[in-house]
């Protein structure tokens, strides 16, 4: 198998999907350790941590690792995985078993009480940004920034407190007192800063990023407020093909979002964008956020062929505008839990059918605003797919 | 039905249907340059018993529809994804199976070239290293230093964060 033409051996290599796969072949000869390298290192996760950043690092201070690198993905896990991780390497390398020793406890909680102080300095010292940017430089074909909040587990519970359980089956337990003013709930705050320090690592760097995606929730005022980085954003968003904003906005914050220039000046700057995903949190109030604001009236996206909405109110007039601006290029389509305040969904998909060719439909849960609340369950949305990708014969029959 | 020949890198002529030999974005090109043909054509890098076999394929493949563009991503996910038959196919000796692979490269075949890579690949999956040097004879290269800083690379690419065991808010308090 050595003997293969290169490029024969990179395809074989490529349909491993599993990294422990790849690791291993790396370890049979000094030509498949550089073939597998391209694969295990062309998509890096890391999370918000010294050692984490350190190892984001190392890997960039070895270019025949550093320039396979093509996506980075943030990953935000509950921030008491954050803390407790490196402590529990911290115990394994001082030969602390906190499941059944009890002289050591007081030595535990020390050194517990280092990692929530590491935590808090990685948020409040710049160390992140810094640390980030580094990395970024060493890595010349970036063209990926994924940032993704992994935190379900813990978000109601973040919801309701701003202290922090860390525990194990053992009887070690022990409650800190996170400030939410610093982190902001659900780890908000902490999810601003990490894309802030994306932002300025791509920016500075200089990458020309093909894909931008986030998926966390993030502080909407910091995030709208801090002008001068919504306009690095924009610098960073202007090369991309895809475009992924899924921010999880409260509806308090919805009317503050849309005197910002992200939606009207920084998104309209990006003329490659081919694939454009918006996510607010909640429904909010008509008035707030009409979907013409979001994209003005004339503004076109010339590559423009897939859309997906998610947690957005609008006018069926305003929609409609804003598909036939783009429906020389639109083919696929995705509402999840959207609501028309005027018009309904029946007419808004006989639209569809009439004057888009789309190849894809997805629709999660739609609602009705105007006179009595509607909701549109599963097997509705089902036909309506069908009529308006497959040409299906009717829409689902529904009272007036 | 119209029918053309191939010759061998070991000058065996085998003649076949042409819609089959189209198989090959190679010899289709070729006929499309050149026209009707009536000399064999010679396939200088494959043998007769590879060629055969390669026939063997394109004759059951012969009414596939053609692959489509974007049909890449979806089968590089799935590697295990064989037809039947096709696993059947590629039971033979391992020598056999790269000079499949290969004569499928040469003759631009990419469906044979697909099977034959993705059935490499399982054939690495879940092994250790000695086990994929002895699976094809692979000469270990490495310096223990070498090996040492690959093992080190390896665990650079991949973190995991232990998850905390949350506790009952009662039970903490």
């Amino acid at each position: 198998m050595d003997k293969l033409p290169p490029e024969t051996a990179r395809h074989i290599v490529s349909y491993l999907t599993k990294r422990t796969d790849v690791a291993s072949l790396r370890l049979v000869s000094r030509t498949f350790a550089i073939l597998g390298a391209e694969l295990l290192f062309h998509t890096i996760s890391f999370h918000p941590s010294y050692p984490s950043l350190s190892r984001l690092r190392k890997i960039s201070q070895h270019p025949h690792l550093a320039h396979n690198i093509r996506e980075l993905v943030l990953d935000l896990p509950p921030i008491r995985d954050l803390i407790w991780g490196p402590f529990v390497r911290h115990l394994e390398a001082e030969g602390i078993d906190i499941s059944d020793s009890t002289k050591r406890i007081p030595e535990a909680f020390r050194l517990l009480t280092y990692h929530v102080d590491q935590y808090s300095k990685l948020q409040t010292s710049g160390d992140f940004a810094s640390m980030l940017g580094e990395a970024v430089r060493g890595f010349p074909r970036l063209r990926g920034v994924l940032m993704k909040e992994n935190n379900e587990r813990d978000r109601d519970y973040w919801l309701s407190q701003s202290g922090l359980t860390l525990g194990c089956n053992g009887g070690f337990n022990y409650r800190i007192e996170l400030s939410a003013e610093l982190h902001g709930y659900s780890g908000s705050k902490d999810h601003y800063r990490a894309f802030a320090a994306l932002v300025d690592a791509v920016y500075y760097a200089g990458c020309k990023l093909d894909t931008f995606y986030v998926d966390a929730k993030v502080d909407p005022r910091m995030f709208f407020d801090n002008t001068v980085r919504l306009e690095r954003a924009g610098v960073v968003f202007q090369n991309c093909r895809v475009l992924g904003l899924k921010l999880d906005i409260e509806d308090s914050m919805v009317e503050h979002l849309i005197k910002t220039p992200l939606f009207n000046v920084i998104l309209p700057s990006s003329p490659n964008l081919q694939s454009l995903t918006l996510q607010f949190g909640i429904s909010c109030a008509r008035e707030a956020i009409p979907l013409s604001t979001i994209f003005g009236s004339k503004h076109v996206w010339p590559r423009l062929q897939k859309v997906s909405f998610s947690f957005i109110d609008m006018e069926d007039r305003e929609l409609y505008a804003f598909l036939l601006r783009h429906k020389s290029t639109l083919r696929e389509l995705s509402f999840s839990m959207c609501s028309l305040y005027a018009g309904r969904w029946d007419d808004a998909m006989m639209f569809l059918r009439q004057n888009l060719g789309l190849v894809a439909l997805r629709l999660d849960p739609l609602f009705e605003l105007a006179g009595e609340f509607d909701y549109l369950c599963e097997s509705e949305l089902k036909m309506m797919e069908d009529y308006v990708v497959n040409g299906g014969k009717c829409l689902p029959l529904r009272e007036d | 039905m119209s029918e053309i020949k191939l010759l061998s890198s070991d000058q065996a002529t085998i003649t076949v249907e042409k819609s089959v030999a189209e198989r090959s974005i190679l010899i289709k090109n070729m006929l499309e340059d050149v026209g009707e043909v009536t000399e064999a054509i010679p396939i200088p890098n494959v043998n007769e018993n590879v060629l055969k076999k390669v026939i063997e394929w394109c004759e059951h493949h012969k009414g596939d529809p053609p692959a489509q563009a974007d049909d890449d991503s979806d089968s590089r996910k799935k590697s295990s994804d064989i037809d039947e038959w096709d696993q059947k196919f590629m039971q033979v000796d391992q020598e056999m199976l790269f000079e499949i692979i290969l004569a499928a490269n040469y003759l631009d075949i990419k469906p044979l070239l697909d099977v034959g890579c993705k059935t490499v690949a399982n054939m690495i999956k879940g092994k250790s290293p000695e086990e994929i040097r002895k699976t094809f004879n692979i000469q270990n290269d490495f310096t223990p230093d070498e090996e040492e800083q690959i093992r080190r690379e390896n665990e650079w690419a991949e973190e995991s964060v232990p998850r905390s065991q949350p506790l009952d808010i009662d039970e903490a308090c």
